[in-house]
């Protein structure tokens, strides 16, 4: 198997790099569940589902290079789809008459009904990627933002089905910090298999030489749509989550707010590698929460301290203004943690396997 | 093994190459070589897929290849290496390789020919984990080379391959073209200077305002005067 060595790039070793990311966040999923206090456990299932939705965006637009701003659609697909199969049995034949006869009495279980969720939002994104995908760079980043008014506008007038724009209630609160996060660890799994695998790869290729990768025999068009249609399952489950976590749901919920907070998160931390994408969620976060913390404000010493209202965007807007004037790759740098190091054995490949070498302007 | 027929090719309105006719031989090594905007490198991208002729045929192996996309035309086993060393940059030299074995894969390849392609290019091996971007100019030349060769091409489009290197690089770079003609791998080399034509090529065929100026096997061509004048356009 020696000659493996050179055109296999998961060596047993690199696996170290999921279970680097995610058994840390399994062990704070599990702390805050048991021991912590519920407005932690919120926070951090909070944090878990936007993780889910950025590593979901990540999956398509790292191999690629096309930014989505489609994927809160397919989240609102994903939040829809699992209210009509789990939410309110008794208000289903009247305020969404127009839902198929099995839907409208349906009770299902909740996590097939994820699983089914996220599959109507990959459906949907293969259809829409068969189009979308034949376009490049700009053109197709912009195709996918006219996705999201698409949804918005067929969301937001389908009365019958969605209830408009009115909000839907008493979804099952059911997804708690260890839920989400059989949800992330799956997801950061695919993410790395699949940048790691030929397709990734010839993506990954194309995004920085387009002919001569597809000189290499790269079906460009065909392994977009494959990118896109698993990462709008993803969206779809982080859609699902976000539903049951608050118990109602509305179009409104997915729109540019949670758009641009995504990309805000996915930018800070760097698009280019797993470790980035998971930096900017948790980094993001954790200032959002803590500007919301001095936005109801804070007792200091006798003192009421409190921030005026829109901190948070403020706060997040100069975050990531700081990060593009001084670290534009992100705050990772495009680089994947060395596992390695920490381990105590020596750096060679898992660190700067997907190493930017100064060469950024191939963009 | 390829011919071309009346092959004419426009970029926007404007006419790159007109009623170009070659035909190339199996196990032959052919220069086409011609001034800076001569249309070179407008027909090897042409026969690689990547651009469409308005008029004309290209047939490779008997068959059609004409108006098909460039990994259509590389999985029927003409492989470009493109100008200006077109290394997948951010990429390391495995993945780069990798992605020629994929291809190559599809045609029967195995692990044992990235073995064998690396032992044309040692120092690929050395530096096989590092980014591509990192390599010099000779070395990201001979990467490209080496991920062509990975896709079990039978002709191998090369465009410019002394580009922007030193001549002893260029030197290395033949060197190794002259391994891959012993074993009668067919090649199209373009390159504005004729120097290399008569110690390496074949054929030679001089393009001159997309058209052909001249074509001969390097064999008979006793006085390259004719060439010269072709290629600076004198008559």
């Amino acid at each position: 198997m020696k000659n493996n060595r050179f055109v296999s790039s998961i060596p047993g070793d690199t696996w170290l790099l999921p279970s680097a990311l995610a058994i840390p966040l399994g062990v704070v999923a599990v702390g805050v569940q048991y021991f912590g206090p519920p407005t932690i456990a919120v926070t951090v299932t909070e944090i878990y589902i936007r993780l889910v939705a950025a590593l979901a965006i990540y999956m398509f637009s790292s191999n690629t290079g096309i930014i989505s701003y489609g994927h809160v659609a397919f989240m609102g697909i994903g939040a829809y789809a699992s209210a009509w199969q789990t939410c309110c049995v008794m208000m289903k034949p009247i305020t969404m008459h127009g839902l198929p006869a099995f839907l409208k009495t349906a009770n299902f279980p909740v996590v097939p009904s994820a699983i089914a969720a996220g599959v109507l939002a990959a459906v949907v994104a293969l259809v829409a990627s068969l189009v979308i995908m034949r376009l490049n760079s700009i053109a197709a980043a912009i195709a996918t933002f006219a996705l999201l008014f698409i949804f918005q506008s067929v969301y937001g007038h389908w009365d019958s089905v969605t209830m408009g724009v009115s909000t839907m209630i008493g979804l099952p609160q059911y997804v708690t910090p260890v839920h989400v996060w059989i949800w992330v660890a799956i997801a950061i799994l695919v993410a790395f298999i699949l940048q790691n695998s030929s397709i990734g790869l010839m993506l990954r290729a194309s995004r920085d030489e387009h002919t001569a990768a597809r000189a290499c025999g790269a079906r460009i068009l065909k392994y977009r749509v494959i990118a896109f249609t698993i990462s709008a399952f993803f969206a779809g489950i982080a859609g699902v989550m976000l539903g049951h976590r608050i118990g109602t749901i509305s179009v409104a919920t997915f729109h540019l707010d949670l758009t641009f907070l995504l990309l805000a998160m996915v930018v800070v931390g760097g698009l280019r590698s797993l470790s980035g994408v998971v930096l900017g969620v948790i980094i993001v976060s954790v200032i959002m929460e803590v500007l919301r913390l001095f936005q109801g404000g804070v007792s200091i010493g006798g003192q009421i301290v409190s921030l005026p209202a829109g901190s948070v965007q403020i706060g997040i807007a100069l975050v990531m203004i700081l990060v593009l004037r001084f670290r534009p790759d992100g705050i990772a740098k495009g680089l994947e943690f060395d596992v390695k190091r920490w381990l105590g054995r020596s750096s060679d490949e898992v660190a700067l396997r997907r190493s930017d070498s100064g060469s950024s302007a191939a963009e | 093994m390829l011919t071309l027929r009346n092959l004419a090719v426009n970029y926007g309105a404007v006419p790159a190459i007109h009623d170009v006719s070659a035909e190339f031989e199996a196990g032959t090594v052919n220069f086409i070589v011609g001034p800076n905007g001569a249309g070179k490198s407008t027909l090897l991208l042409t026969i690689a897929g990547a651009l469409r002729p308005r008029m004309g045929s290209i047939s490779f192996r008997g068959k059609t290849i004409s108006g098909m996309n460039p990994e259509d035309v590389a999985s029927q086993g003409c492989s470009l290496v493109p100008e200006g060393r077109q290394v997948f940059s951010r990429l390391t030299i495995n993945e780069n390789l990798r992605l020629g074995s994929i291809a190559g894969r599809r045609k029967g390849g195995s692990s044992a020919d990235t073995e064998e392609v690396l032992s044309l290019f040692p120092i690929l091996r050395e530096r096989y984990s590092q980014a591509a971007g990192t390599l010099s100019g000779g070395e990201q030349q001979q990467l490209s080379i080496a991920r062509a060769l990975l896709t079990r091409p039978e002709l191998l489009l090369i465009d410019e391959p002394s580009l922007g290197l030193a001549p002893l690089v260029v030197d290395g770079v033949y060197e190794i073209l002259r391994k891959l003609k012993n074993d009668s791998l067919t090649m199209i080399i373009v390159e504005q200077q004729a120097t290399r034509v008569r110690n390496n090529g074949d054929t030679v065929t001089v393009v001159r305002d997309g058209h052909v100026a001249f074509s001969s096997k390097v064999s008979t061509i006793s006085d390259y005067s004719e060439l010269e004048k072709a290629y600076f356009g004198f008559s």
